[in-house]
């Protein structure tokens, strides 16, 4: 019989916590209006992006801080220092996409990112910070943990005539996260996780699932809003 | 070191709801579609991972549960 491992369970406390998430997001991948809606996603996405770095280097310091008498921080500083590299200038790839879509990059950069999105990546730095930095696993593993192929974005976009500049970091992430999900988990099998450490890492996936279902619900709420208004002022 | 799952009801109630029973009764899981292996993870789950579940599919509310497939990743 397979051990279980730190993995395994991880995955199993997702796929218990995932249906909320996966329910938003099957009303917003098969909405009608979802080209509509699409450059608020891509907005959204570009405020979780344009923090990845910054968060997974303040994880990184805080394991070489308790390098020394934790042997799960000494095993992480190398993984998150690497793996910061690794997501380096992919803000830069979202927003040259938000632009070619005719956004304004000044406008973008200068438009206040939701208190959603804060919460969401306010939480892991709080996690990383003072409790452990083994948290920001959860996040992780829940953000790059289901890559989508190619093929499937290229349905997506064929089916609701997105335009194709503004999912080339969509696709290059289709490409490039498959390795960084199966390091992620690979990595996580290495660490000798405590009942504690497993219990937070957990939190952390649920907390994440919890706040990109709400990034996603407000999305689809604005929108049904401004057709609502619109419907309202063609009528009056 | 995380405590396993109590359930909430009164010291003289002589049984006590697994994790499965009540992750099962929140409409977190259907027992049937799981395994022993599955169901023994279940079971060690801890009291604040259990309440967070829970607490997300009330989230949830009767919204259907969505298809794996459709959820491209967020990434980071």
């Amino acid at each position: 019989m397979d051990p279980v491992t730190n993995s395994k369970h991880l995955r199993a406390k997702i796929r218990l916590a995932e249906p909320y998430l996966l329910g938003v997001s099957d009303q917003f991948w098969t909405h009608p209006q979802l080209a509509q809606m699409f450059p608020e996603f891509l907005f959204m996405m570009h405020s979780i992006i344009r923090s990845s770095v910054s968060l997974i280097n303040a994880a990184a310091v805080s394991a070489q801080r308790r390098a020394d008498s934790d042997p799960i921080s000494r095993k992480l500083v190398s993984y998150y220092t690497t793996h910061a590299l690794e997501e380096t200038h992919h803000d830069e790839w979202l927003l040259e996409d938000i632009v070619a879509m005719g956004a304004n990059r000044s406008d973008v950069l200068a438009r206040l990112p939701s208190a959603t999105i804060a919460s969401l990546v306010g939480a892991q730095y709080y996690w990383a910070l003072h409790v452990h930095p083994v948290s920001l696993f959860g996040y992780l593993a829940v953000l790059e943990g289901n890559p989508s192929s190619v093929k499937h974005l290229s349905k997506i976009r064929t089916k609701h005539g997105l335009p194709a500049e503004g999912m080339r970091t969509m696709v290059k992430h289709a490409r490039l996260d498959p390795y960084h999900r199966d390091e992620i988990y690979a990595q996580l099998d290495e660490l000798p996780l405590t009942e504690n450490l497993s219990e937070l890492v957990a939190l952390s996936a649920f907390h994440t699932i919890e706040h990109i279902a709400q990034a996603l619900q407000e999305i689809l709420d604005f929108h049904r809003v401004e057709v609502s208004e619109e419907a309202i002022a063609q009528a009056v | 070191m995380a405590k396993k799952a109590k359930s909430k009801s009164s010291p003289k109630s002589k049984k006590k709801s697994s994790n499965v029973e009540r992750l099962e009764s929140a409409g977190v899981l259907v027992s049937e579609q799981f395994t022993d292996d599955d169901k023994n993870t279940v079971e060690k789950l801890s009291e604040t991972e259990v309440t967070a579940l829970i607490n997300l599919r009330k989230k949830r509310g009767s919204a259907p549960e969505g298809k794996h497939h459709l959820r491209p990743n967020v990434f980071v």
